[in-house]
């Protein structure tokens, strides 16, 4: 297997670079060839003041930057339950599975993830606690209903049609301008939101998209079963 | 703000003393398990605390309460071998607590959740002295373990050094160092040898730290209680590995005299400044993404 870090010394000194000199309370470190960074993530307002702080782990992938790095809490403060955004393995989910691509591509760094990703993460649980979870509402619901959320949201359309169909062509290798638009108003894409879909295909993994599609196709099969 | 002081004050903060409300709550715990193996044992065994509790190095941010259910050596009322001590004790607390059992300790969860975790070790006296113990091991090459309670918790409590002792759990928490405690403990005292306390806690972290970020190799550990006691997987490689940057990113934040990035701030913000603060700072963005569970 080629580890990154191995592959890469120049991007591994970069990233150790990085951490140390934007976040003194937490290291690097190498178990089992893999890269984890450990410590205490102090999350600080404008004023630089520490509004709190959480232990974490992060486990970078040995194909990073391709993949991104899984988040764990480590103090066993949050409680890994789905309303606080953690699988029952302890792992955070920071994002939309389908939306991690807007925030991170292959020439982001750490330094991205921790600033796009984790920080924000990170906030919304302090917003949780402060809050008393009254902040529920900045978070996508579980499963598909949340990924019906995010695309309602990105297409601005509460059109159910047009979020499966927009979803099935970002799943295609290749979106044609002779297709119908997703949008359902009966025009070619290339007259009607071509723009909008090559900028999201360019973004969301293919792959990720074709999960969520068969989410939907699994909710359908449901629905029609039970009439 | 003085170093001492400041490491005094996270002490305050931090350290935990037998009269906080934490460790009244593990007396109360601990007299319940107490009654649970009494009213099942005629011997009554001797039930002890062990553990940080009884070194004096407890931490608010991570404290169990461990305690010792050990029978005399002619007691045969929990079993005839250690294994049956092992499983009796097992099931006498399996009335009233879910049951996790480790490599020598009973894990106890009850229907409370409780803030801390439980552990009995049961275990049988060698001889009438009442200080060796043999421990029975449920993994590993050897079933039977000796060990000395007491000479464990003297190791360490007559030490000098259980205030650096915390300080680095403290370290140890806040970097979520993957090495036991015990381990970290019995390097203290080792790398510090003749040092104490009392000669400075600045001086005592900033020796430690150095030993273990450029010397971790040459370290070597040994059960106090049985030299015998393969400390090896506990110390192994990984653990070095691990001890050792973050002890050469300590000594770079103490060198910097960046002391609250080792061990955090003596007082903690208001809960209104934050409500105030995410109302009005950058940090709390709406184009930030917003979590999500896959279900």
């Amino acid at each position: 297997m080629d580890y990154w870090h191995i592959k890469n010394k120049g991007l591994f000194d970069s990233f150790k670079s990085e951490i140390n000199k934007n976040y003194p309370t937490l290291f690097v470190s190498i178990a089992d060839n893999l890269v984890y960074i450990k410590g205490t993530i102090r999350i600080k307002d404008d004023k630089n003041i520490v509004l709190d702080s959480f232990q974490i782990e992060i486990k970078v992938p040995y194909n990073f930057p391709q993949e991104i790095p899984e988040v764990r809490e480590t103090g066993n403060r949050i409680p890994t339950i789905p309303d606080r955004h953690f699988e029952q393995d302890g792992k955070a989910c920071l994002c939309f599975r389908d939306a991690i691509f807007l925030y991170w591509n292959e020439e982001s760094t750490i330094l991205d993830f921790m600033k796009k990703l984790v920080e924000p993460f990170f906030v919304w649980q302090i917003e949780y606690e402060v809050s008393d979870g009254k902040n529920i509402n900045k978070a996508y619901a579980h499963g598909m209903d949340g990924a019906f959320q995010f695309y309602k949201e990105i297409l601005n359309t509460d059109d159910i049609k047009a979020v499966y169909k927009f979803v099935e062509y970002l799943t295609k290798k290749k979106v044609k301008g002779h297709w119908n638009c997703y949008c359902g108003n009966g025009r070619k894409m290339r007259d009607c939101h071509f723009e909008l879909m090559k900028n999201y295909k360019q973004k969301i993994r293919a792959k990720d998209a074709k999960k969520t599609l068969d989410g939907f196709n699994q909710i359908i099969s449901k629905i029609a079963n039970k009439k | 703000m003085e170093t001492e002081k400041y490491l005094e004050q996270i002490l305050g903060k931090e350290g935990l003393t037998k009269d906080s409300a934490e460790a009244k709550a593990m007396q109360v715990e601990k007299a319940k398990v107490e009654k649970a193996i009494s009213d099942v044992f005629d011997g009554s065994p001797v039930i002890r605390y062990a553990g940080s509790y009884k070194k004096e190095t407890m931490i608010r941010a991570s404290y169990d309460l461990d305690i010792v259910c050990y029978f005399k050596h002619d007691d045969d009322s929990a079993g005839n071998n250690l294994e049956d001590i092992f499983n009796n004790v097992k099931d006498a607390l399996a009335k009233q607590y879910t049951i996790i059992p480790k490599k020598s300790a009973l894990r106890l969860q009850g229907e409370n959740k409780f803030d801390f975790h439980i552990d009995v070790v049961p275990g049988r006296f060698v001889d009438d002295s009442e200080g060796d113990t043999f421990l029975y091991q449920l993994s590993g090459d050897k079933k039977r373990l000796k060990t000395n309670l007491d000479v464990h918790i003297g190791h360490i409590k007559d030490s000098g050094l259980t205030k650096t002792i915390k300080l680095v759990k403290i370290w140890k928490n806040i970097y979520s160092i993957d090495v036991k405690t015990f381990v970290l403990e019995l390097l203290v005292v080792k790398v510090l040898d003749k040092s104490k306390d009392d000669s400075g806690l600045e001086k005592c972290l900033k020796k430690f730290f150095e030993e273990l970020s450029t010397n971790i190799d040459n370290v070597s550990i040994e059960d106090p209680a049985n030299s015998g006691n393969d400390l090896g997987l506990l110390f192994d490689s990984a653990v070095k590995s691990s001890l050792s940057a973050a002890s050469a990113n300590a000594i770079g934040l103490i060198n910097e005299n960046k002391w609250e990035d080792l061990f955090g701030t003596v007082e903690d913000v208001d809960k209104s400044y934050v409500i105030n603060s995410l109302k009005t700072s950058n940090t709390n963005q709406s184009n930030s993404p917003k979590p999500w569970l896959n279900q």
